[in-house]
């Protein structure tokens, strides 16, 4: 029987393949798409084992004493502690003002069995500091692009003290690029010094902060390690310290102000003394001093507070595993459509196994063997392919498809090559639900011939009765079409099962590859909306007196400029936060202009859809479409401002407006003086000029930089290369698509036509004997799959659009809002190109159709 | 000259290493409008007359001359065309199309053909008018044969080749088929072929060609044929 078997694969080695290739591709799909959350976990799980990442990063308002630093270490389960300073500061590169943090590195102490080595840092090029003078830079585009090893940085501390007072010295050499896996996404974060984003990241030596007090404590706890750090296990082990961390910081304050005040004491103690031998009023206003700072450290002592932040406190790390888990969503809509189709492919080309091999089933049921002994043939038969396909399917999907999107998501972080995880559970899965799938689907077909008895297995299988259709009824239809286009018509409509699975297939396949087109278009058409017909200024400049105004505006490089008023702040949906709706969003712009007709030479206040074009007015502000969502607010609501002193103020929303990224509510000044009670501060210039590239940007930049008073320019130009970083993924993500949906369409195809033509020989070889030449015969047999491509295309659309709609708000960014403008030939093309795979496999099959022998015709009905 | 000859015909065909010889030199004449019945035992080489005459393929050696026009010379796109327009074809298990009803199956063989005859009649003629709309699987084996033979004669077709036309119908059935076989024949002046093992069937055709071990044994001229109606097997 196993011989049998074996034997009939070779023979119909064409069947044999389809069913491999379906389960390859299937179970390629399901396991690599799957594993593929996994392994962005799992390598950036080995990453921060590896490089020491911390667990738990303590900040204190008023910095931890050695003393505070001793009660931590005391706690139980802590591996590692590393104190350490940090601060932020300014430095000028080409005129224009960046902001960086400087964090530390333990003073030339880098084993990495150091256990108090913590966020240890990955070389990238160059070496690690070996003195106090030298630093390393984070690596990224931006430190890239400026900074160069060998290059000497100058810091400034951004604010009127001297950076001297924190740092030992302001000059480093840059000695080495790193990474380093406390971050390793694209955002920094925030400052509270120069442009308030961080540009950059140094590390200098733990010595040349000059403070007694640290700022940070990272800390690193035991057996942590052992776990992956996004499981709950991992949780377990971490709470007990945060909790016993939190329990002491009060403890630690209290202790801190007792010291504080004891030391008051002592001072006003000797100084009354002193008064007591010498009463001069002198004394007594410092004595008056001391009590009076004696009672704000009192009142201070609220504020005071060590902040305890976990690894789920943290952006870089949040911001991966939320990437992570993003991919994980979008990977969880395939599997289904594969399993699916590979479970209809493989049904139709079972049953029409089982029903080619009728005579042989009713010759072995004759001689004997039992129902289950025959059915093992064929189940053994599809489980050979399935399980053989579904293996290899399994290896390369778990290699091929975590690599690439490991990669595309690495184009926005910085984590080392991709390290495979353990994926027995998913290879299990996938493989064992294709091969049930098909087992299922063999058993099925299997079933109705078993039943039948021998006599009748031997007879030929009445062939599926004609039926009419409903199309008959319409006559003049129906009597106008030539009986080819009759038996196609009826043919799709009897074989429902082929129907379905075709226009599932072929559909999935159009889905695929719209959405591939239409994420592309998104994002670029998005590129050219914002920078081309949103926002129409060149450059934005920053500055504080008017004489920088003055001298700005005259320079003749610009040729127009408008001056406004712009501050960051919060906006919320409420002005009460206990209340349900209550939603806030902070970096707000603030954008005020007195000019509403000159304004809208810069910026493009529009609705979205209709394109209609608003101009500013009195009666109530333009919030950008996605704080409007982030909000839940819509025009005619009350969105609540922030003003420039911290009062919350509300406003009615007239306007919705387009705009893709970052967060803005614009307004009339009078608006904001009625509303807020005084004059909005104007400072920001939005500028255009002549023509903007990379030369001008820097020389326009220094030249503006270097005038007296101006804090910053940011050149639109900037913003547009993060976009274009994010093309890139796009692109690859939209290759994987279409050449998944080819291979899913092919597969599909290729097998239906098989079917199909193997089921209808007799009825080939007639027509052919009829006198039907090549070409009228393939059109004969062709028309249906074309029909059925066309209709599977047309579902293909639709279904597309929703998954480019999930894809798109599954990869959602924080300040970024993708509009959802696909080009028209977006959709000829993903069309047409799943209508030409189907030609194609037509044109592949048609050699097989001339080769199919009229003598077919005299044979008996099989 | 003759209406079709064949003369000294040979097939072989390969078998992997074997060649099998299914005609070894066949030579015959058959004149327009004449019933001929080719008969002989299975793997005599009847199929394979049937199959070159109704260009279905192409011969080893030796000329098939059918209408003063040399069909043995045809590329695969004239043996089409041959088919297409002088050729009606019978089989012996009908393969109607189960998709169309009775009137579409006549209907397809017409649309490709130059001078088709009507088609409402034709099927009246093999008296079927009552189930014109019916499907084939609605039909019994009798039934199903008349349509096929309307198919095949809708087409107005030089030459109707019938491969055991009675082969899957019981007697009396098959009596009535040779019957409308041998009506058309004599009131449309076609030329009817057909192959048959059923050496009982002999009188009725004007000429008999036995055919064995890929040869023709013997040629036999019947002045008077019987009707199929005394005929007893």
């Amino acid at each position: 029987m196993f011989k049998d078997t074996l034997r009939e694969i070779k023979k119909s080695l064409g069947r044999f393949i389809s069913l491999f290739a379906i389960c390859f591709i299937g179970v390629a799909f399901f396991a690599g798409l799957t594993a593929s959350s996994g392994d962005m976990k799992n390598s950036s799980d080995l990453y921060y084992d590896d490089y020491n990442l911390c667990d738990i990063e303590v900040m204190s308002s008023i910095g931890f004493t050695s003393e505070d630093i001793n009660k931590i270490q005391e706690i139980d389960g802590i591996q590692g502690i590393y104190p350490t300073c940090r601060t932020d500061a300014v430095t000028v590169f080409d005129g224009v003002q960046s902001t960086l943090r400087i964090l530390t590195v333990p003073d030339g102490n880098y084993n990495p069995n150091n256990s108090n080595y913590i966020n240890q840092l990955r070389l990238k090029e160059g070496r690690l500091p070996e003195n106090d003078h030298e630093c390393v830079i984070k690596y990224s585009d931006f430190a890239s692009n400026k900074i160069k090893i060998g290059d000497t940085l100058v810091v400034n501390s951004g604010t009127d003290d001297d950076i001297c007072d924190t740092l030992y010295n302001n000059t480093y050499e840059v000695v080495g690029m790193v990474y380093s896996p406390y971050y390793v996404s694209y955002h920094l974060g925030s400052s509270n010094v120069g442009s308030g984003k961080l540009d950059f990241v140094m590390y200098v030596y733990d010595s040349c902060f000059l403070s007694d007090l640290y700022t940070d404590v990272f800390i690193t706890v035991k057996g942590a390690k052992d776990q992956n750090c996004y499981s709950d296990k991992y949780k377990e082990i971490i709470s007990p310290v945060t909790d016993a961390l939190e329990s002491i910081s009060f403890e630690r304050l209290n202790i801190r102000l007792d010291d504080i005040i004891e030391e008051l004491d002592s001072n006003r103690k000797e100084l009354s003394d002193k008064y007591e031998q010498y009463p001069l009023p002198a004394l007594e206003s410092a004595i008056k001093e001391i009590d009076e700072n004696k009672e704000e450290f009192n009142e201070k002592r609220k504020d005071w507070e060590w902040y305890i932040l976990d690894r789920e406190s943290q952006y870089s790390f949040m911001d991966y595993k939320s990437s992570a888990d993003k991919m994980n969503n979008i990977a969880m809509v395939f599997p289904v459509f594969f399993i699916l189709v590979a479970a209809l492919c493989c049904l139709t080309t079972m049953t029409r196994m089982v029903d080619e091999q009728r005579e042989t089933i009713g010759t072995y049921k004759a001689l004997g063997y039992s129902k289950l002994a025959i059915a093992m043939k064929y189940v053994a038969y599809s489980l050979i392919a399935s399980l053989t396909g579904g293996f290899f399917g399994c290896i390369f999907g778990l290699k091929v498809f975590p690599y690439i999107i490991y990669n595309c998501w690495n184009i926005i972080y910085y984590l080392p090559p991709i390290r495979y995880g353990k994926h027995m559970v998913i290879s299990i899965v996938s493989v064992v639900s294709m091969t049930g799938t098909i087992v299922l689907a063999t058993i099925y077909s299997c079933i109705y011939a078993l039943r039948e008895v021998p006599a009748s297995l031997m007879r030929p299988k009445s062939p599926k009765n004609g039926k009419k259709i409903f199309l008959e009824h319409i006559g003049f239809i129906w009597n106008r079409l030539n009986f080819s286009s009759k038996v196609t018509a009826r043919n799709i409509l009897r074989y429902k099962k082929r129907f379905f699975m075709t226009v599932v297939g072929v559909a999935g396949g159009c889905a695929l590859m719209y959405a591939g087109f239409a994420i592309k278009d998104s994002i670029s058409a998005l590129i050219k909306k914002q920078f081309e017909e949103i926002i129409k200024y060149d450059l934005s400049i920053n500055y504080e007196t008017d004489d920088a105004k003055k001298e700005v505006i005259s320079n003749p490089k610009l040729t127009n400029s408008i001056v406004i008023s712009e501050y960051t702040g919060m906006a919320s949906s409420s002005d009460n936060s206990d209340s349900d709706v209550y939603k806030e969003k902070d970096n707000v712009y603030i954008d005020v202009t007195d000019d509403t007709e000159l304004f809208m030479d810069y910026i493009t206040l529009r609705k979205r859809n209709t394109k209609i074009v608003y101009q500013l007015d009195n009666e109530g502000v333009c919030v950008t479409e996605k704080l409007a969502k982030d909000l839940g607010l819509k025009e005619g609501n009350i969105i609540y401002i922030q003003g420039k002193d911290l009062t919350v103020k509300g406003f009615k929303i007239s306007h919705i407006v387009e705009m893709y990224s970052n967060s803005y509510i614009y307004m009339t000044s009078g608006l904001y003086s009625q509303v807020f009670g005084s004059d909005p501060e104007y400072n920001t210039i939005y500028a255009m000029v002549n023509n903007v590239d990379n030369e001008t940007e820097k020389n326009l930049g220094r030249e503006i930089m270097d005038i007296d008073g101006v804090k910053g320019t940011i050149f639109q130009i900037s913003n547009v290369s993060t976009f274009l970083d994010m093309i890139s993924t796009m692109n690859l993500v939209t290759y994987i698509l279409v050449i998944s949906a080819a291979a899913l369409s092919f597969v599909v195809l290729y097998n239906l036509t098989n079917v199909n033509v193997s089921e209808r020989i007799r009825e080939i070889a007639t027509i052919k004997v009829l006198g039907f030449y090549d070409n009228e015969v393939a059109s004969y047999v062709y028309r249906e799959n074309i029909i059925i491509s066309v209709i599977g295309a047309f579902a293909g659309l639709f279904l597309g659009m929703a998954l480019h709609n999930y894809i798109m708000i599954t990869l959602e960014m924080e300040n970024i809002m993708f509009g959802n403008a696909v080009r028209p030939v977006s959709f000829v093309l993903s069309f047409v190109i799943t209508v030409a795979f189907s030609l194609f496999v037509n044109i592949t099959m048609y050699g097989k159709l001339k080769r199919i022998p009229m003598v077919e015709s005299l044979k008996a009905v099989e | 000259m003759s209406f079709i000859e064949f003369n000294d015909v040979k097939k072989k065909y390969r078998m992997g290493d074997v060649t099998i010889e299914a005609l070894s030199g066949a030579s015959f004449n058959i004149e327009k409008g004449e019933f001929v019945v080719i008969a002989g035992p299975s793997g005599a080489g009847k199929s394979t007359i049937l199959n070159l005459l109704g260009g279905m393929d192409s011969v080893s050696s030796g000329e098939i001359v059918v209408d003063g026009q040399k069909v043995s010379s045809y590329n695969s796109k004239e043996l089409t065309t041959y088919r297409r327009y002088d050729i009606g074809f019978v089989f012996q298990f009908y393969n109607l199309v189960q998709n169309l009803t009775v009137k579409e199956n006549v209907e397809m063989a017409t649309q490709i053909c130059k001078h088709p005859l009507d088609i409402e009649q034709t099927i009246e003629a093999v008296g079927l008018k009552e189930r014109m709309n019916n499907f084939p699987a609605q039909l019994s084996g009798g039934e199903q044969q008349r349509v096929a033979i309307a198919r095949a004669l809708a087409k107005n077709p030089k030459i109707l080749l019938c491969d055991e036309p009675t082969g899957a119908l019981d007697y009396q059935t098959g009596k009535s088929v040779l019957k409308l076989l041998q009506n058309t024949c004599i009131n449309n002046n076609v030329t009817v072929v057909v192959i048959t093992h059923n050496l009982a069937l002999t009188p009725m055709g004007n000429k008999v060609i036995r055919v064995k071990n890929g040869t023709v044994s013997g040629v036999e001229i019947n002045e008077n044929p019987t009707s199929i109606d005394l005929i007893e097997w």
